[in-house]
């Protein structure tokens, strides 16, 4: 079944389809360039000792984004 | 003249942390700073490439993931390519990650420039079982396509070769939704002043840009000869009409980065044959431990210890080699004068002024700092670092930066101004602002002996000894307190003068790979070692002639330096110390390796710095001027919060051309130091 889930929400290990994105200006621009566009797959590869931010694996590079910014990023599972 | 030599200027674009630095410096056989972080070129540098056939100038262009900017690096390179400065533009991709680089590679081909792209680190990609075909990737692209490794000279004649021979202009292969793909071919009829090639980007770029930059926009127009008036008004309308079916601002930017990462997609397709990659399961292995809730800031501690330890321990005996040296060439200075007959003053100003002081602090600084350099970039290399940005992005997001603060504060551990270069990778200017007029709470190489030798003289003074290991404890205390005030300046400041503006953090994590040890640290070498001779020379010697002059001179019974300290005397004594003490330090702004020497020479109360200033010889001459504890604590505490040195000071002025900055920068660690000063030298009071 289809599940709908922020890029925050995502669990360590999951992975998503990005169907959507939120956010504003100059964030915004760097998640597009950083290749979070709709239809691409992204997997939660870890947090960081505190909770936040998270490693994302998005095209072959390990990203870090915090959950403020993740939240924006709509996918689906 | 008929030109001989075909010269090519070639730009080299690339996202960051590609390999592009060590490309360039391979290619060129010059040095520019590599490192393996995000973002780590800033200005561009330049260099030339002799061929059989001609020369290409080089010009090294900050990494960027897109043309279409944001940050202030990317708008350098993206201006650069855009603005013609170059004839050719070779973008460098990362084998490894050619998915994510290609959309750069697809944003310049649509400039229009002839480009040339080189893969770059194709030996790592094979080791990790990625497959490319980049013959298809040629083909597919239309620009030629060459595989080179940055550090291994002997891959990149092809580059070099396909550099000259000129590239080549391909047709884009992106397409647009069809109603910008309308509106674009509308606007590109209304630019025939550039040429064919570039109507496209630029009708592209004038759609996107928003009403802000119009101005800008207006300008580059009637730069390249159009009708700006009109050529907005032209776009206004046909933006209306997108607007009319349903796009904003926002929506326009998506479904062209969307057409470009498409696009992207699709030739990754057709030329990564396999996309098996152990090295990220490696890396993510290693991650488990080195960023998990575990592990993570045990290990970021033991390897800041065991740096810190390595710097100390290793430097001692080349500090001593170089201090034997100097005295040496002293020696030999002086019986030079004396044999050309050179006045009694001018051989004391020379060899005990500026000589002195330059073999003080060439012997004290350098070092440690030819440690921790090399050290600092194996760490760089390995990959480690951007890890540090992401442990501590949260602590620094709460006081209101970011994690890549945490990066330029241990770069600053090495000089302050190197930190404070290094605030570049930070994305906003208010973060940039913050991260660089706190770099200096905390102590950089040329205060770390200074502060062991205070530290020790405290439980010298408080119990007639000290061990190594109580020293040891209390310095970790006093880098602990540096980067807790840090953290809550930055607090305090990002409330009252920098606030708003919000707070980015992304970071790429790249993968761990085995450092190359030689050329890491030969090239960590050369380029420190050189940096810093040139500053001691250019800043050490001068003062130490002041120095040696306030000595020499004599106003009544004692010299102008003893003077000038006893009018500083209630001041200093105020903050738990005397008037010398602070006179050492104010005399030693240019660079705080001599203050200790310098406050030698005042109460010893002749010209010239002490040729040794040894524990027993401090322990003396500081307990017959009055030293306690106390005093010794306080010029510790003073010895880490206090103005920074002029190097640091005119580096915040550089990087931020921000006179407030520049004041804050100076007075944030001066006002803490003499709070803290007078706090404990009052507690002290109260005590005895």
């Amino acid at each position: 079944m289809e599940k709908k889930k922020t890029l925050a929400q995502l669990e360590v290990g999951e992975t998503g389809l990005v169907i959507g994105l939120g956010g504003r200006g100059g964030v915004r621009r760097r998640m597009l360039d950083l290749g979070l566009t709709e239809g691409t797959r992204v997997s939660c590869i870890g947090r960081s000792p505190l909770g936040d931010p998270s490693a994302y694996l998005v095209r072959d590079k390990m990203i870090a984004i915090r959950k403020e910014d993740a939240e924006d990023i709509i996918l689906k599972i | 003249m008929a030109e001989d030599v075909r010269r090519v200027v070639c730009a080299l674009a690339g996202n960051p942390n590609v390999g592009k630095s060590t490309l360039f410096n391979s290619l060129t056989g010059m040095h520019a700073h590599t490192g393996n972080w995000a973002g780590k070129t800033v200005e561009c540098q330049t260099g030339e490439v002799s061929l059989g056939v001609g020369k290409i100038t080089l010009v090294d262009i900050p990494g960027t993931y897109s043309l279409l900017y944001r940050s202030e690096e990317e708008r350098i390179a993206g201006e650069y390519i855009v603005r013609g400065g170059a004839d050719v533009c070779a973008v460098v991709c990362d084998a490894s990650a050619l998915r994510q680089n290609l959309n750069l590679v697809l944003q310049i081909i649509e400039t229009g420039i002839p480009t040339v792209v080189a893969v770059n680190l194709v030996d790592e990609a094979r080791r990790r079982g990625v497959r490319l075909d980049l013959k298809e990737l040629s083909s597919l692209l239309g620009v030629p396509v060459v595989a080179t490794v940055g550090y291994k000279k002997r891959t990149l004649p092809p580059l070099a070769r396909a550099i000259s021979e000129g590239g080549a202009v391909a047709k884009s292969t992106v397409i647009y939704p069809e109603p910008i793909e309308r509106a674009i071919v509308s606007l590109s009829h209304r630019l025939g002043f550039v040429c064919e090639g570039r109507r496209r980007y630029l009708a592209l770029s004038l759609l996107l840009s928003g009403e802000a930059d119009d101005g800008a926009a207006e300008e580059e127009i009637s730069r390249l000869g159009g009708d700006a008036c009109s050529i907005i008004e032209c776009r206004d309308g046909l933006l209306g009409e997108l607007f009319a079916l349903g796009y904003d601002e926002e929506r326009l930017n998506d479904a062209v980065a969307s057409a470009l990462v498409g696009q992207a997609d699709r030739i990754a397709d057709a030329v990564v044959l396999s996309d098996f990659d152990r090295g990220i399961e490696r890396t993510r292995k290693i991650d488990k431990f080195l960023t998990g809730r575990v592990g993570a800031y045990p290990v970021m501690l033991l390897l800041l210890a065991l740096v810190f330890f390595l710097t100390l321990v290793l430097a001692s005996y080349p500090s001593e080699l170089l201090s034997r040296l100097f005295s040496y060439m002293e020696g030999a200075l002086a019986s030079f004068l004396g044999w050309v007959g050179a006045p009694e003053w001018l051989r004391g100003a020379l060899v005990e002024g500026a000589v002195r002081t330059l073999g003080q602090v060439v012997a004290v600084m350098l070092p440690p700092m030819v440690i921790f350099f090399p050290l600092f970039a194996l760490l760089e290399d390995s990959g480690y670092l951007p890890r540090i940005a992401y442990n501590l992005d949260r602590p620094f997001a709460c006081a209101g930066c970011c994690g890549k603060q945490a990066l330029t504060m241990c770069m600053g551990f090495g000089c302050n101004a190197v930190g404070i270069v290094g605030c570049r990778i930070i994305e906003t200017r208010r973060e940039r602002i913050l991260a660089a007029v706190t770099n200096s709470l905390v102590p950089c190489n040329g205060r770390l002996p200074m502060l062991i030798s205070l530290i020790s003289l405290f439980y010298i003074f408080l119990t007639g000894s000290y061990s190594t290991l109580s020293v040891a404890l209390t310095l970790t205390l006093f880098i602990l307190v540096g980067v807790g005030a840090t953290l809550l300046s930055t607090y305090v400041l990002s409330r009252t003068l920098y606030r708003g503006g919000g707070s980015s953090f992304t970071v790429e994590l790249p993968p761990y790979r085995r450092p190359r040890f030689l050329s890491v640290t030969l090239r960590a070498l050369r380029d420190k070692c050189g940096a810093v001779l040139a500053r001691a020379v250019a800043v050490a010697a001068p003062v130490g002639l002041a120095v040696w002059v306030l000595g020499a001179v004599r106003v009544g019974q004692s010299s102008l330096l003893v003077h000038i300290s006893s009018i500083l005397d209630p001041v200093g004594n105020f903050f738990g110390m005397d008037g010398a003490i602070l006179l050492a330090f104010l005399l030693a702004i240019p660079a705080n390796e001599i203050v200790l020497p310098t406050l030698f020479v005042i109460y010893s109360s002749s010209g010239g710095i002490a040729m040794d200033v040894g524990l027993d010889a401090m322990r003396a001459l500081f307990s017959a001027n009055g030293w306690t504890p106390t005093v010794a604590l306080c010029a510790g505490i003073f010895a880490l919060f206090h103005w920074p040195c002029s190097t640091s000071l005119l580096t915040v002025w550089r990087e931020t051309r921000s006179r407030r900055a520049t004041l804050v920068a100076f007075l944030l660690p001066t006002v803490i130091g003499l709070m803290l000063c007078a706090l404990i030298n009052g507690i002290s009071f109260l005590i005895y």
